[in-house]
């Protein structure tokens, strides 16, 4: 039978030409449309390494001297309102925790802190490139989040309870540290900072699990603990994780007119409260991520119906045209299921064969421009491993993801025309002949 | 070897049901050599259909070789097609992208258990109706004699008992004519194949064994 299917094709060859570029190009063109269609979706699919639901930031900032409202007490200790602001937030119905940062330090926002560190042993001379976020000690940013450390590194808790006073501990993810101390504990190891005659020396105290800063990114962050002496500030910024149950959208709307009236603490006031998903979509359509995005899964959407309905038409066509070759096969013994069989394979080794050169011609494309990177790592040096970043992987599952349609949409449309025929009378095909 | 009893057969359609058989009886014995005629639409082609296993009679039983094919699967069918019956179109129903040696051997694609040299089983056929000289050819590249040659090959590649030709000179001149007729009488008489033959042309029917003649989807005389 495979001999006959492979015979049909090379001498129908001049039929089939069109059909075979088509099919050549249509690889190309899916290959082209889908790998960053299918590298946008991984990313953002990829686990963010914390809970990003029931998550509001509320932005504070400070009254000017101009507003009526203004205290100009000089004897206020900032700190103080700072704490009494955040105990009030605390006692708006809805809270289950909050951790207050510095203002646009917040994960996913759209600023980001870049460290350089150097494991502190002398086979390590390259200062890599980290993601970095500062928080406030004495917060529960860790339980805001809803990160947890990993076995050996101490409790959420006691890494909360730590006052990192001294400003040379560090918390770090555990990629980050498998990075520098592979197989090791990294709780006690320590980083060199800076270059110099600023040159220090960093401790990890704690190790936490992977997270990544951003929705569309592939970095791991390292967790920056330490008290910033200039906090607090004119503005900060304070992540409420909402109660089991609230909505940050009506918990938001109920939140604002009460802030306006209950907030004022000193010359603290609520400028502004968000849910976290809006932080997520204003950060994505900051960066060009939200209309990239959108564009890339459109024309892949729109592509795959294009694919399906003109490669299912074209099969439809080529298999309707040999009902009388069929009635032949059928009178002289073939039986149903070897017509079905005949035809579809057919259509499979003929997309099959399409596919290995339209894939071998991207392939040529591709060696010279790379595949789609996605907003992969920003420079950052602790990547999250995955098969976006290794050609050879991505290059192989985009191939069989592509190849994977192609065959669908073959087989669908020779099917219909395939199981038609093999079922109609032999007489009537002959009849077509 | 063939026996046909109360073969009816109604084509309907919503407004319209048409008789192209009434109540055929008839038998046909092993070796023999037998005609059918009449005029066009009075249901020869159909009734050889019905021999064939083409098509199913809408009443009446159906006997190959000793054996009922009433209640047979489409399984069934087919491989009796294949290992019992030969088939001789008059239009060839060759098929256009497969070289004359790949047409002759498509029976035996379908032959089941099939372990021998389908390829040499071919080139006999073809030898035994004078065309081994152009087995690598296709069919466009042939004349109708030629081509209805190849059919014949191919009708008996598989040996099967029963050959069944539906005006295998239909399309042909007087001259191709008379050498597919040769073929088959060389088929009946050396090979003892029985031969079930339509044809309009009373000279070939002539030379066969027996005539049977319809009208009207009825058979009138014997």
């Amino acid at each position: 039978m495979l001999k006959i299917i492979f015979k049909n094709l090379w001498n129908r060859r001049g039929r089939c030409a069109w059909i075979f570029i088509e099919l050549i190009v249509v690889t190309c063109l899916a290959w082209y449309i889908l790998d960053p269609a299918i590298v946008s979706w991984y990313d953002a699919s990829i686990p963010l390494g914390y809970d990003a639901d029931r998550l509001v930031v509320v932005e504070v900032s400070t009254l000017p001297s101009s507003d009526p409202r203004y205290d100009s007490d000089t004897t206020r200790v900032l700190a103080d309102d700072m704490h009494s602001l955040l105990t009030k937030l605390k006692s708006f119905g809805g809270v289950e925790n909050l951790s207050a940062h510095v203002s646009g330090n917040n994960l996913n926002s759209q600023n980001v802190s870049v460290d350089q560190l150097k494991a502190g042993i002398p086979r390590d001379t390259l200062a890599n490139c980290v993601n970095s976020v500062t928080f406030i000690p004495g917060q529960h940013f860790l339980e805001t989040y809803g990160i947890e450390s990993v076995p050996g590194s101490p409790t959420v808790e006691e890494l909360s309870a730590r006052s990192y006073a001294d400003m040379d501990e560090v918390l770090v993810t555990k990629d980050f540290a498998d990075v520098y101390w592979p197989g090791e504990n990294a709780v006690g190891k320590k980083f060199i900072r800076g270059e110099g005659e600023n040159q220090e020396y960093i401790t990890v105290v704690g190790v936490v699990g992977n997270f990544r800063y951003q929705t569309f990114n592939r970095t791991n962050c390292a967790v920056f603990y330490f008290w910033n002496p200039t906090f607090p500030k004119e503005d900060f910024a304070v992540t409420v994780r909402l109660a089991p149950g609230e909505s940050p959208r009506d918990w938001a709307d109920r939140f604002r007119p009460w802030a306006v009236k209950e907030m004022l603490t000193g010359n603290y006031y609520v400028k502004s409260v968000t849910p976290f998903e809006n932080i997520i979509a204003e950060t994505e359509y900051g960066y060009g991520i939200t209309p990239e995005r959108r564009t890339a899964w459109l024309l892949a959407a729109f592509f795959l119906v294009n694919l399906v309905l003109g490669v299912l038409g074209s099969f439809y066509l080529q298999t309707r045209r040999r009902i009388g070759e069929m009635g032949i096969h059928r009178a002289f013994g073939a039986r149903r299921g070897n017509i079905f069989g005949m035809l579809m394979g057919e259509s499979v080794l003929l997309a099959t064969i399409a596919f290995i050169i339209g894939d071998i011609l991207y392939l040529q494309y591709a060696l010279k421009t790379g595949l789609n990177g996605g907003h992969g790592n920003n420079g950052m040096y602790t990547v999250i491993d995955t098969w976006v970043t290794h050609f050879g992987e991505h290059f192989a599952l985009i191939s069989a993801i592509v190849y994977i349609i192609i065959i669908i949409c073959v087989v669908i449309g020779t099917w219909l025309p395939a199981a038609r025929v093999s079922r109609m009378n032999t007489v009537d095909t002959l009849r077509d002949e | 070897m063939i026996t046909l009893k109360n073969i009816n057969k109604v084509y309907r359609t919503k407004t319209v049901e048409t008789q192209a058989l009434e109540n055929v009886n008839l038998e046909v014995a092993k070796g023999e050599f037998l005609s059918i005629m009449g005029p066009s639409g009075c249901g020869k082609s159909t009734l050889l259909n019905i021999i064939g296993l083409l098509d199913n009679p809408t009443s009446g039983t159906v006997e190959l070789d000793g054996r009922s094919t009433e209640g047979m699967s489409d399984k069934e069918l087919a491989r009796f097609r294949n290992e019992t019956l030969g088939f001789v179109f008059q239009s060839f129903h060759l098929i256009p992208t497969l070289s004359v040696l790949d047409n002759v051997i498509v029976p035996l694609l379908y032959r089941r258990g099939f372990k021998g040299d389908k390829k040499a089983l071919a080139r006999q056929a073809l030898e035994k109706v004078g065309l081994s000289h152009r087995m690598n050819h296709f069919p466009s590249q042939l004349s109708g004699g030629q081509a209805q040659r190849v059919a014949i090959a191919r009708a008996i590649v598989g040996n099967p008992a029963i050959i069944l030709a539906d005006e295998p000179c239909g399309n042909l001149d007087s001259k191709m004519s008379a050498e597919i007729m040769g073929i088959l009488h060389d088929l009946n008489k050396k090979d003892g194949r029985t031969i079930v033959m339509v044809t309009h042309n009373e000279a070939q029917a002539a030379e066969t064994d027996r005539t049977v003649h319809f009208f009207d989807g009825h058979q009138v005389t014997e």
